[in-house]
């Protein structure tokens, strides 16, 4: 089993507890205050993620062949959710990043409380750290 | 008399749970539900009359063009008009907007001409002024708001001239519910010789509407926004205004005599209905301002006034909640953001809590940036709803707060 895999586990057991949708999000809201903030001077144009309908700033890096990224969003649910894809990504290997499609909303079971909207931007902001870490791979 | 507890059997939609939770609803300045009566009229002119209008002289068309016509007869009183000519059948108050505007910059307006809108329009009340001012040369005049979320009347004062052709501005405000004082600037306008477009939108539930006395030029708003389906939406003009305006959508309907190298066009209000209207939807919007009419204005106002009081009261004696603005008079609405909290992360979870609000800039971003925000929740009450919905919207507001609170102090 992959790294990626066994993060993937991890959320599905993390998630399986709750009861209603209001206790999913109050749990993204709290665990938003645990995302490490993300440097001031991150937060530029290059790396907001276009076509998400709050600011969400992506900076990925990779470290001894493994994949890792800073985030921040102006709102607390979609921090929580940044979170949710550092839990899974930051550390595994550049090819299991590279090579997963991931749904991060499915895994949490949070697909049913997110508009299609909101649905589409955390696409995107996986799309892009799939890109990311497609072009480290290429690099190395 | 009815209260809004009784009246609530006419709302069947009211009566779900979403999320798991009984629903409140309290987005009303975005959408208003439907009540019985208005399903009613919209089902049975689709089972039984369902046809095309004005054109057809067989039985259904006939039916049709008559309740149809008969929906603008409703309107017409509904709106003290001073005739049925008067009052054209749009898909909402963002396209009767429109039509004011692309028709007056079809030779009404030129280089040099003024328009003067407000900071706290809908973008429905902006954009198109912006656009015909930029095809025809003329300037565009924004009044501001000031920190309380009043017009600036003095700006105001100063900037019309005999240079302007018309003022547009919104007689409520659909983020902090600011009353407007219409008379001041109807007044204002019309000594300069410019006509006032009044978008009411968010007052036509709120019992600002007599023509013959507001005295305004244009009237328009959407039937989505009382108790009519969306996709419907009515301008007012007073006759010799509407006389003025030279079409600006052409086809059918709407013509006198059609050549091939030229028409001429009909009377109003067809001159202006070009195509064919959304007939069950303006069947609906009769059946609406018939139900309204029915319930009675006053007591509507009433209701919803004592609805907004308790809200504004409750949401003042929470120290975590800034409020915008804080005008003298408010009506239908008002906005908030829990202090340092994401407009979008308060709705959404009370959202899970079954209570639906709002939050976004509102289609008002330059009043929104005014008051120094990007986003706020909007809290819109109807008559249908009751005090304990917003005392239990306060309470989900509550767990809210707590939350937040806990994840920011971290």
């Amino acid at each position: 089993m992959t790294e990626l895999e066994q993060n993937r586990i991890k959320l599905r057991e993390e998630f399986s507890e709750f009861e209603d949708g209001f206790e999913r999000y109050s749990y993204l809201v709290e665990i938003a205050g645990m995302l490490p903030p993300m440097a001031e001077e991150l937060h530029t144009d290059e790396n907001l993620v276009r076509g998400c309908q709050s600011h969400v700033w992506i900076s990925a890096e990779a470290k001894d062949g493994r994949f890792f990224f800073e985030a921040d969003s102006d709102t607390l649910i979609i921090k929580g959710v940044l979170l949710l894809l550092q839990d899974l990504l930051c550390g595994v290997p550049l090819e299991e990043a590279a090579s997963v499609e991931l749904d991060v909303l499915a895994d949490a079971g949070l697909t049913a409380e997110f508009s299609d909207e909101r649905q589409k931007g955390i696409g995107f902001v996986m799309r892009r750290l799939k890109e990311d870490a497609e072009h480290f791979l290429k690099l190395n | 008399m009815w209260t809004p507890e009784t009246i609530r059997n006419d709302f069947p939609i009211l009566d779900q749970t979403v999320n798991g939770r009984q629903l409140i609803y309290l987005d009303n300045a975005a959408t208003t539900q439907m009540p019985a009566p208005v399903l009613e009229a919209m089902t049975s002119y689709m089972l039984h009359d369902h046809s095309n209008v004005h054109r057809g002289i067989h039985a259904l068309s006939e039916r049709a063009t008559g309740l149809m016509e008969k929906s603008r007869e409703y309107v017409y009183s509904f709106l003290g008009a001073k005739g049925t000519e008067e009052i054209i059948f749009t898909s909402g108050a963002t396209a009767a907007i429109n039509l004011v505007a692309r028709s007056m910059s079809f030779g009404l307006l030129e280089a040099g001409d003024e328009i003067i809108t407000t900071e706290m329009e809908h973008h429905a009340n902006l954009i198109p002024w912006q656009e015909a001012c930029r095809r025809t040369g003329a300037v565009l005049h924004v009044v501001p708001v000031t920190k309380e979320g009043e017009l600036d009347y003095g700006k105001l004062e100063a900037l019309i001239s005999r240079r302007t052709k018309l003022v547009a501005v919104t007689a409520v405000s659909n983020v902090t519910g600011t009353v407007n004082e219409l008379d001041r600037i109807i007044r204002l306008a019309h000594d300069a010789g410019a006509w006032v477009l009044v978008d009411g939108s968010q007052a036509v539930r709120h019992g600002m509407l007599d023509m013959s006395a507001m005295d305004c030029d244009f009237f328009c708003f959407s039937g989505h926004k009382m108790m009519g389906p969306t996709g419907t939406g009515v301008l007012y003009g007073k006759r010799e205004v509407l006389e003025q305006l030279p079409p600006e959508t052409f086809g059918g309907g709407m013509v006198d005599q059609v050549f091939t190298d030229h028409a001429t066009y009909g009377d109003l209000p067809f001159r202006l209905e070009a195509g064919t209207p959304n007939i069950m939807g303006i069947i609906g919007l009769g059946a609406a301002v018939k139900y309204l009419t029915d319930l009675g204005r006053d007591e509507i106002v009433n209701t919803e006034d004592r609805l907004l009081s308790l809200a504004e009261k409750e949401l003042r004696a929470r120290p975590q909640i800034d409020i915008l603005g804080s005008p003298v008079k408010r009506a239908g609405c008002i906005s908030f953001n829990i202090k340092g909290c994401h407009c979008y992360d308060t709705a959404k979870l009370l959202d899970q809590l079954g209570v639906a609000m709002r939050s976004g800039h509102h289609c008002a971003e330059p009043l929104l940036t005014a008051f120094g925000e990007t986003g706020a929740v909007r809290l819109s009450p109807a008559f249908y709803n009751t005090e304990d919905e917003i005392l239990e919207a306060m309470k989900a507001l509550d767990r809210v707060i707590r939350l937040i609170e806990r994840t920011v102090r971290k």
